[in-house]
């Protein structure tokens, strides 16, 4: 299924634009998701990935929740029709 | 200028006799309140909880820390403290840019204002002395004007002018006071007393500006290992590469709105949906960002300056387009046309008004207008036109602009319908729905200065970005880390350093900073402790005052109606049992510090 993915933040600059459409199989998780992203821009690992975990340098947000707040956390199974954004972590105001 | 010397060029100045003295501040005091915030509060606290803010017996204190316009990395801040005329508590307001650092160059720590002038005034510090000038030249001109007019008048070169506006003349409670064109003291209503006071502008020409300190090595260590810090924030600070530095506050509009803590509609919604793109940070990048000033000492350089490009205000330059504008002025008043906003900033900067208030006072009055409860015409939501329009007959109290003046709750109450205010303790809530971040609700509640979101940055951690991390729906735990957020802040703003050094330092880098300015040795938890304690006097005072139980709440829209969207969807805040926490982590009673706590603490 074609994921829709909003961005924010200083990803956009690297993935040129304000969303992406990423290839995701049926079932897919937000560890997969993160996997998909750094696969198409290497530059991301720094951010995405710690010590081979999804990083807390970035949330994805599912439905509006950072999916480390989901019970599930990055194995949390992405559905169709749910609104998911991705962020560097980042405060300030 | 000796570092380890702060506290003893303080100019205690009667406006009415048109005299100023100097006079250290006590020991005791800069020991234990170290300066800034904390000093400033205890200047209060020694003349009188009981005094009416808008009155010459008010006190009005501008205050360096010991690091301000030293060498340290974001030290350029220095603190306006009194009682304010919005909320009857204690205040205290922060200002950037390069003022604080001049006043420490010109040879002083702080001044201190007492009485009024008979006819409007500015002061002139320069080179360790202060004189009077006529300021019925620059009555009744807006900021802009007066400065321009003041810096050519003093030389132009290294001066710094800090002014009130007409909000400020007129009395609005909460006008403000504004330097080098855009940097306010916001929050509180200081402007007010500076108007009460005919004191127009200070205005300051820089001197000597090296730091002394007994080991000059010690100190560019230290200046190194902040800045690495700084540097290695790699999501935050780091120059031109972190959300902050790059995007500027408004970073986090996006987020806030996806997490459903995005007030809508004098926060009857809690997101913006797809219309916060237009207003959020990185809109403000892409369309109509032309610099990124910075602040004396600090390599982050959050300030946003823009030009619009379109519209009713093009042409219009001014900074900063920030986080908390872009709400109060944006979602908040359904308004996404963002040349507006920068236009209303300008205004504010320029008439000497508080963005957050204001734009929660526009917002009352447009529920109200929708309601019918306003004869006339009233205001709708998102018109940007009618905003700009009421924000200068407000400034100037014309029509219905005069009750406006007044800040959202009393103009609220004034509309017979206090419930529609956003406030706490008379002061707007900020730009972080408490139903979507709870442990900002807490921190509204709590804060010594009304509803505010700097007393305690929980949003680090609700938000992920320091390593003690917390759901922002879960309301337990928030009360024990609320406390740490407030007591190290009320220590950084009392050193007076950027709030924003927090993502990157903590108490331990703090504490190193002070210990080689000042030739003391503090270790972390002193610094803890030394905050606590500046909390508590804020608290003691507001005891004073006349705040106990019942007086840490918030507006019933965020305990009784639920969150309508984004991630917070059905929630509420649920203050009561977070009170209950913090409470205990306090040891206070009911919103009272106990004698027990005065005497642990040593206050006053
Ligand atoms: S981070 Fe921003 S507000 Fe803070 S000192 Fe730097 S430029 Fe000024």
């Amino acid at each position: 299924m074609p994921l829709h993915v909003k961005v924010y933040a200083t990803l956009r600059p690297v993935v040129g634009g304000r969303s992406v459409e990423l290839p995701l199989e049926e079932g897919a998780t937000v560890r997969d998701l993160v996997d998909c992203m750094v696969a198409r821009w290497p530059e991301l690992e720094v951010m995405m990935i710690e010590d081979g975990e999804v990083s807390r340098r970035v949330h994805v947000f599912v439905d509006g929740r950072s999916a480390r707040h989901l019970p599930d956390g990055a194995e949390t199974v992405l559905l169709e029709g749910q609104e998911i954004a991705v962020s560097p972590a980042v405060a300030g105001g | 200028m000796r570092l380890d010397r702060f506290g003893e060029t303080i100019a205690h100045v009667d406006l009415a006799a048109r005299t100023w003295k100097m006079k250290p501040a006590p020991e005791e005091w800069v020991r234990k309140y170290v300066g800034a915030r904390g000093l400033g509060v205890r200047y209060v606290l020694e003349n009188g909880a009981g005094v009416d803010p808008l009155s010459p017996e008010n006190v009005l204190c501008f205050l360096n820390g010991p690091l301000s316009g030293s060498e340290a990395n974001m030290s350029g801040r220095w603190a306006c403290v009194t009682k304010s005329p919005l909320t009857g508590t204690v205040t205290d307001s922060h200002q950037g840019g390069w003022t604080a650092a001049r006043l420490r160059w010109a040879g002083f720590d702080g001044l201190i204002f007492e009485g009024a002038a008979q006819t409007p005034t500015y002061v002139l510090v320069q080179d360790g002395q202060l004189s009077f000038h006529d300021a019925s030249d620059v009555w009744g001109l807006g900021i802009h004007e007066t400065v321009r007019i003041l810096k050519e008048r003093h030389g132009g070169k290294d001066v710094s002018v800090n002014a009130i506006g007409p909000a400020g003349e007129k009395l609005s409670r909460f006008a403000a006071w504004v330097n080098e064109d855009d940097r306010a003291f916001g929050r509180g209503g200081t402007g007010a007393v500076g108007g009460v006071k005919k004191l127009k502008a200070i205005v300051i020409v820089a001197g000597h500006r090296k730091s002394e300190v007994s080991d000059p090595e010690a100190w560019k260590q230290v200046r190194r290992e902040t800045l690495d810090m700084i540097r290695d924030e790699a999501n935050i600070t780091s120059p031109k590469k972190g959300g902050l530095s790059v995007y500027g506050t408004n970073v986090i509009t996006n987020i806030t709105n996806r997490i459903g803590a995005l007030g809508t509609r004098n926060s009857q919604s809690t997101s913006f949906g797809e219309r916060a793109e237009a207003i959020s940070g990185e809109t403000v990048v892409e369309t109509i960002l032309t610099g990124n000033p910075t602040c004396h000492a600090c390599p982050v350089a959050c300030k946003k300056e823009v030009e619009v490009k379109d519209g009713p205000w093009k042409g219009l330059k001014m900074e900063s387009v920030e986080y908390e504008p872009a709400w109060s002025l944006g979602s908040n008043c359904e308004n996404d046309d963002l040349g507006s906003i920068a236009k209303l900033i300008d205004q504010c900067n320029d008439l000497g008004l508080d963005p957050i208030e204001l734009g929660n006072v526009l917002s009352a009055y447009m529920e109200a207008t929708e309601r019918g409860w306003v004869k006339g015409e009233g205001l709708a939501w998102g018109d940007a036109e009618g905003m700009v329009r009421m924000t200068d007959a407000l400034a100037l109290r014309e029509g219905d602009g005069d009750l406006l003046a007044e800040g959202a709750a009393r103009a609220a109450a004034g509309l017979g319908h206090p419930e529609i205010a956003m406030a706490v303790k008379g002061q707007a809530v900020p730009a972080y729905d408490p139903r979507g971040m709870k442990g900002m609700g807490l921190g509204y509640a709590t804060s010594n200065r009304g509803a505010c979101h700097l007393r305690g940055y929980v949003a680090a951690a609700e938000l992920g970005v320091v390593p003690i991390e917390a759901d922002p729906l879960e309301w337990k735990g928030k009360g024990a880390l609320l406390k740490t957020f407030q007591d190290l802040h009320a220590f950084g703003d009392s050193m007076d350093l950027c709030k924003f050094s927090a993502f990157a330092e903590g108490a331990d880098e703090y504490a190193k900073q002070y210990a080689v300015a000042l030739g003391r040795a503090v270790s972390a938890d002193e610094v803890m402790l030394a905050g606590e304690r500046v909390y508590n006097l804020e608290r003691y005072y507001n005891n004073l005052a006349g705040f106990g139980s019942g007086s840490d709440t918030l507006p019933d829209r965020f305990l009784e109606e639920p969150s309508d969207a984004g991630g917070s969807k059905g929630h509420v805040c649920e203050l009561g049992p977070m009170l209950d926490e913090y409470y205990a982590e306090r040891g206070w009673e009911e919103g009272v510090v106990p004698e027990a706590k005065l005497a642990q603490l040593q206050i006053p």
